[in-house]
């Protein structure tokens, strides 16, 4: 991830996420990487035809989920069996069937709030974000395509500005951003 | 793709065998302990739980069909035959069942089905019994055993028939689907209600003091768990001998959820029943989880707990994993196993309850048997009818399946 | 693309033909201009009575709880019966979002937005009673397993008894809450997002930190998507083991009619049963209201009355194994509980079990009511016709909102009210206090339905876009011409699956 400031891209945007697939296998089949792609929608497929690996975000739940269960287990344990015994009902001390339920919550939640501030973080999102867009029609009904002009000859640019002309592309722009991070480095 | 599964006469050979051989092992182990204190018992305890296990499993095969037909279940269409196979067994498992609750009737619930415990102040008068005669006694018993086991085949007959005919329909397919919805949500309401019966019948009474609300539901979970790991070894099977390629990862996969959805389902319902019993104390109650935590028992009773929850939950976590053929088979054959080890402890403690034992002439015996008449079974219902169901109307979603 | 394929007999989830600039345009509209004045009369009368609840709420709390009908017999009544419905109502969006997205149920998109913020604004309900019932409120952080100073010498802490189910329960309802708003606002982001690049002004201000600076990058869907793929199967559980933890408050205990094991299973399918005839009332009239029609169908509905059928004959069934096991127990307290004290009414079944005039049981009408509303009103729902009418399924959801109601309170009061030595039987009837403080959290439940109705996009954008594909009615095909094309080309070997059946996903032999 790297934060690139005042970075111009060349746009390409489609209206139908069919046409952007295509688009995207072209593009790559031609040798040439995308530097991202912005969709309105998940489009199935995509991540995996854009060459992005996979995510981790599930082990990260995973790991959470583990911390969460462990301190709910042990924290109960400690807590009934060393810090204050004292006798509920006449169980055991140690009443590991009891401890199930708030055991199961906890990692639950521990996992899920885990992987949410995770996925926040990672993903860049925050209250403080500007309202910098490639396109107010990205979050409507245009597929995007986009190119770091920087990372690119100029005459690989003429090729992709062909490129996107050929696969129907309905728009093609350059556009100026201040700030965009790169999320598929 | 190929449509006419033959069976291999070396798949048949290996089923005959395996019926020959259990079928011969447990001769032995009858006349060997038939004469023994409590051998009967332990006989036809052996032959309940393991006929049920595989009635259960065929019954699975019914009920998955038949939720995925009113559900609008698409992706399942590919392996609906092998379903259908499964559900096969349901008449033989009925009728196997019906003699074994006949014959073996008397042994297997001698703790109602005894007169003296009905003598108003005799010996062995035993009023909690005594006031439940209405509804644990032989002739009733029986009675309702035929109902179950009549509707049950009646169904799966009503349905592999509107199947078989689904094949045939042509252009009028829509129709006749349609007429296999009715018969599916009849099937499943007929279900909901004897599935537990039955399990209150056979196996809650066993232990006539004792009740549990959940053990119905129980039971259900046991045989669903393992119905679709039959399914998944059947599916593997056919597979390996080059049919069924439609078959792929995806479907494979949604199975693996299944198995593995429905294992935590089955370890919630055993948390939820021992929990409440464990939590309230009533001696009542809790004499049933008395008795399996003595003799032996106790072993087998966490055994199968960690076979049937610990192990899929890790191994079938990932991703991968429910991908992965054989991982999927490997805990198929385990989970199975882990299920019989369960319905060993439902059983054995309260017809016999002389501890935890294992005969290869009893126990192993009849698995071996059952495993080679169940696999006779399906393998002969697949090869009478085309693998796929071509004309479902849902067959070409099932084909191009992603999850 | 071939796995976007859906079986032309599928219905149609989108009509109206739309495209993905009018499913934008028909989902904002709401947001973006003025409510009409029959939203102002609705807020009013909700807020009205939210107002009053919180004036009952705060005279309970300054008097204690003896402004209740509570006695010693009957020591948990109106308000735990409050808790228990709301918290059952607040299952169904959970379930909508996390197990039917598991098992690939479409028509989720249409109302999963509004189904989870319906289950945040119940469980905020629900917390209300328990909280007031403790009695001194001020207290309640004491429930809280935290080191503290309490434990007298030394450096032991006093701790909350985790053997209670009680203290489960704020467990899981404070787990519950958590998850289902961060499922839900993660799964709102997008859609902020989209309200923001319509916006202007101020109004484009506030939709801008609400979107937290979305954009839509192959990674953050990508990221999405496995988030929302494990929160629903974490979510799954969850809301399995939040109403069964409630109905472990009841079941641990030793009384009979409460000590069952089959309650946590059955709990869990009357709370799905309860929260969508919720869902279906407030989606209803919100699909009229917002005109919202071609994105909540009538296949939507019928949907939606097929899992009401199923839990309701789930909850049917539980209902006749309680019955049953009640009298096979052999148990004479538990057999009192239902025969004597449910269902011996005084015209029918009391006579039958031969009791006298006037022995009938003193709440059986509470207990026919609930089996006439929960049992006997869903098994309509078996006929296509009931199930697609909307007026029909309207009046049903109340139906069923009101007889799950009464199976709370059934379950509460009448294993309560006749205690193991008759004379402490005693008969509960609420205060007026009770009664507002109860359409004090509907006053509550509306409002803040009302208000996410005009600020919010009441159906999950993103999601619907996702199935137009497959799901939109002017993608239908005709079902015998397309499946006729697809099985010529399977059998010659050509088009889509030429090579081979599902090419190489398929295992190697």
């Amino acid at each position: 991830m790297d934060t690139v400031n005042n970075k111009t891209f060349l746009v390409g945007l489609y209206d139908d996420e069919e046409t952007l697939l295509h688009a995207v296998k072209r593009i790559k089949t031609a040798g040439i990487n995308i530097s991202d792609a912005l969709t309105p929608f998940p489009v199935h497929g995509l991540d995996e035809a854009m060459g992005v690996p996979e995510t981790r975000l599930h082990t990260a739940g995973f790991v959470f989920g583990m911390t969460g269960f462990l301190f709910a287990i042990l924290s109960m344990i400690a807590i009934t069996t060393i810090d204050w015994k004292i006798n509920y009902g006449g169980k055991p001390n140690l009443s590991l069937p009891s401890y199930i339920p708030i055991t199961f919550e906890l990692t639950v939640l521990f996992a899920s709030v885990g992987m949410v501030i995770t996925y926040f973080i990672r993903n860049g999102l925050s209250v403080f974000n500007s309202t910098e867009v490639i396109d107010e029609r990205i979050t409507d009904d245009r597929f995007a395509l986009i190119f770091d002009a920087e990372e690119y000859k100029e005459s690989t640019l003429e090729d992709i500005d062909h490129l996107l002309q050929d696969t129907g592309a309905v728009e093609i722009k350059v556009k100026e951003m201040k700030k965009y991070k790169n999320l598929n480095k | 793709m190929n449509q006419n599964f033959k069976i291999p006469s070396r798949l048949n050979l290996i089923c005959l065998i395996l019926m020959a051989v259990g079928a011969v092992l447990f001769a032995i182990g009858w006349f060997t302990t038939i004469g023994e204190d409590h051998g009967a018992s332990r006989l036809w305890a052996a032959l309940l739980y393991n006929n049920f296990l595989f009635l259960g499993i065929a019954l699975i095969g019914l009920f998955f069909a038949a939720v995925h037909e009113i559900g609008y279940g698409g992706w399942l269409i590919s392996l609906k035959r092998v379903l259908e196979a499964v559900a096969s067994y349901i008449p033989i498992g009925g009728i196997l069942m019906l003699v074994i609750l006949v014959l073996g009737g008397h042994d297997l619930y001698h703790h109602w089905d005894n007169d003296a415990l009905y003598v108003v102040d005799g010996p062995e008068y035993d009023a909690l019994v005594a006031q439940k005669r209405s509804y644990l006694n032989m002739p009733f018993f029986l009675i309702r055993a035929v109902i179950y086991v009549v509707l049950w085949v009646v169904f799966y007959l009503w349905f592999r028939r509107n199947s078989l005919k689904l094949d045939a329909a042509g252009d009028n397919r829509v129709p006749v689907y349609k007429r296999s919805k009715m018969i599916s949500a009849l099937f499943l309401f007929f279900f909901a209600i004897t599935s537990s019966t039955a399990a209150w019948d056979w196996f809650m009474s066993i232990d006539p003091h004792w009740y549990s609300t959940l053990y119905g539901w129980y039971t259900f979970a046991s045989i669903f768990v393992s119905g679709l790991c039959a399914v998944v070894i059947i599916i593997y099977m056919l597979k390996r001998m080059g049919y069924l390629e439609a078959v792929n990862e995806e479907h494979m996969h949604d199975l693996g959820k299944f198995i593995f959805g429905f294992s935590v389902f089955w370890t919630y319902l055993w948390f939820s029943q021992f929990l409440l019993i464990w939590y309230a104390n009533i001696s009542e109650e809790t004499l049933y989880f008395k008795t399996r935590f003595e003799g032996g028992y106790k072993f087998v009773f966490f055994l199968a707990m960690f076979i049937n929850f610990v192990v899929p939950f890790f191994v079938l976590l990932t991703r991968g994993a429910k991908r992965a053929l054989g991982t999927l088979v490997f805990m198929s054959v385990l989970l199975i196993l882990g299920h019989w080890l369960d319905f060993y402890v439902m059983t054995h403690p309260g017809v016999v309850g002389t501890g935890a034992e294992f005969s290869l002439f009893i126990e192993f015996a009849l698995l071996i048997f059952y495993v080679g008449l169940f696999g006779f079974v399906v393998f002969r219902s697949l090869s009478k009818a085309p693998l796929y169901q071509l004309n479902h109307p849902f067959m070409k979603e099932s084909l191009i399946h992603h999850t | 693309m071939g796995h976007n394929y859906s079986s032309p007999l599928r219905e149609p989830l989108i009509t109206g033909k739309k495209s993905y600039s009018d499913i934008t345009d028909d989902i904002c509209k709401s947001t973006e201009s003025a409510p009409p004045p029959l939203w102002w009369v609705a807020i009013s009368i909700s807020a009205t009575l939210a107002i009053i609840g919180l004036l009952a709420i705060a005279w309970t709390i300054w008097q204690g709880i003896g402004v209740w009908g509570l006695n010693r017999t009957v020591g948990w009544a109106w308000d735990i019966t409050n808790f228990v419905w709301w918290v059952g109502i607040g299952h169904a969006g959970t379930l909508i979002s996390a197990i039917l997205l598991l098992f690939r149920q479409k028509w989720r998109t249409g109302v999963n937005r509004a189904a989870e913020a319906m289950t945040i604004f119940a469980v905020v309900c629900a917390a209300v009673f328990p909280g007031i019932h403790m009695g001194r409120i001020w207290y309640s952080f004491f429930i809280f397993p935290y080191p503290n100073t309490r434990g007298g010498e030394g450096l032991s802490s006093l701790w909350p008894n985790f053997n209670s189910p009680l203290l489960w329960d704020v467990f899981a309802i404070s787990t519950y809450l958590t998850v289902s708003l961060l499922f839900w606002y993660s799964g709102l982001v997008p859609d902020f997002a989209t309200i923001r690049d319509r916006a202007t002004g101020i109004r484009k201000k506030i939709y801008n930190v609400l979107a937290f600076g979305w954009q839509g990058k192959a990674k953050q869907w990508q990221r999405f998507e496995s988030l929302s793929l494990v929160l629903a199967g974490l979510a799954t559980p969850l809301v399995l083991s939040v109403h069964t933890i409630v109905s472990f408050d009841f079941a641990t205990s030793v009384i009979p009619g409460w000590h069952t094991t089959i309650f946590p299973p059955y709990f869990v399918a009357g709370a799905i049963f309860s929260g969508f005839a919720m869902v279906l009332t407030l989606m209803i009239i919100t699909r009229k209201v917002l005109n919202l029609e071609d994105y909540i169908t009538i296949g939507h509905i019928e949907s939606m009355n097929k899992v009401i059928v199923l839990t309701g004959s789930i909850v049917g069934v539980a209902y006749i194994t309680e019955l049953f096991v009640a009298w096979y127990s052999g148990n004479p307290y538990e057999q009192w509980v239902f025969f004597r004290n449910r269902i011996a009414d005084p015209y029918l079944f009391g006579p039958m079990l031969g009791l006298e005039e006037g022995d009938h049981a003193p709440y059986w009408w509470a207990y026919w009511m609930m089996m006439t509303c929960n049992v006997i009103s869903p098994q309509f729902f078996w006929f296509k016709k009931l199930r697609r009418s909307i007026v029909f399924t309207f009046i049903l959801s109340i139906f069923i909102n009101i007889g799950m109601w009464f199976e709370r309170f059934v379950i509460i009061v009448t294993s309560l009210h006749r205690d193991f030595i008759p004379s402490a039987w005693t008969y509960y009837s609420p205060t007026i206090v009770e009664v507002l403080i109860y359409t004090g959290t509907l006053g509550i439940f509306f409002t803040l339905f009302l208000l996410f109705a005009r600020t919010f996009p009441v159906i999950a954008i993103a999601e619907v876009k996702s199935i137009l594909k497959t799901s939109g009615d002017q993608y239908v095909t005709d079902f015998e011409k397309a499946d006729d094309k697809f099985f010529e080309e399977v059998e010659s070997g050509a088009g889509e699956l030429a090579g081979g059946l599902a090419g190489a996903k398929s295992y190697k032999k």
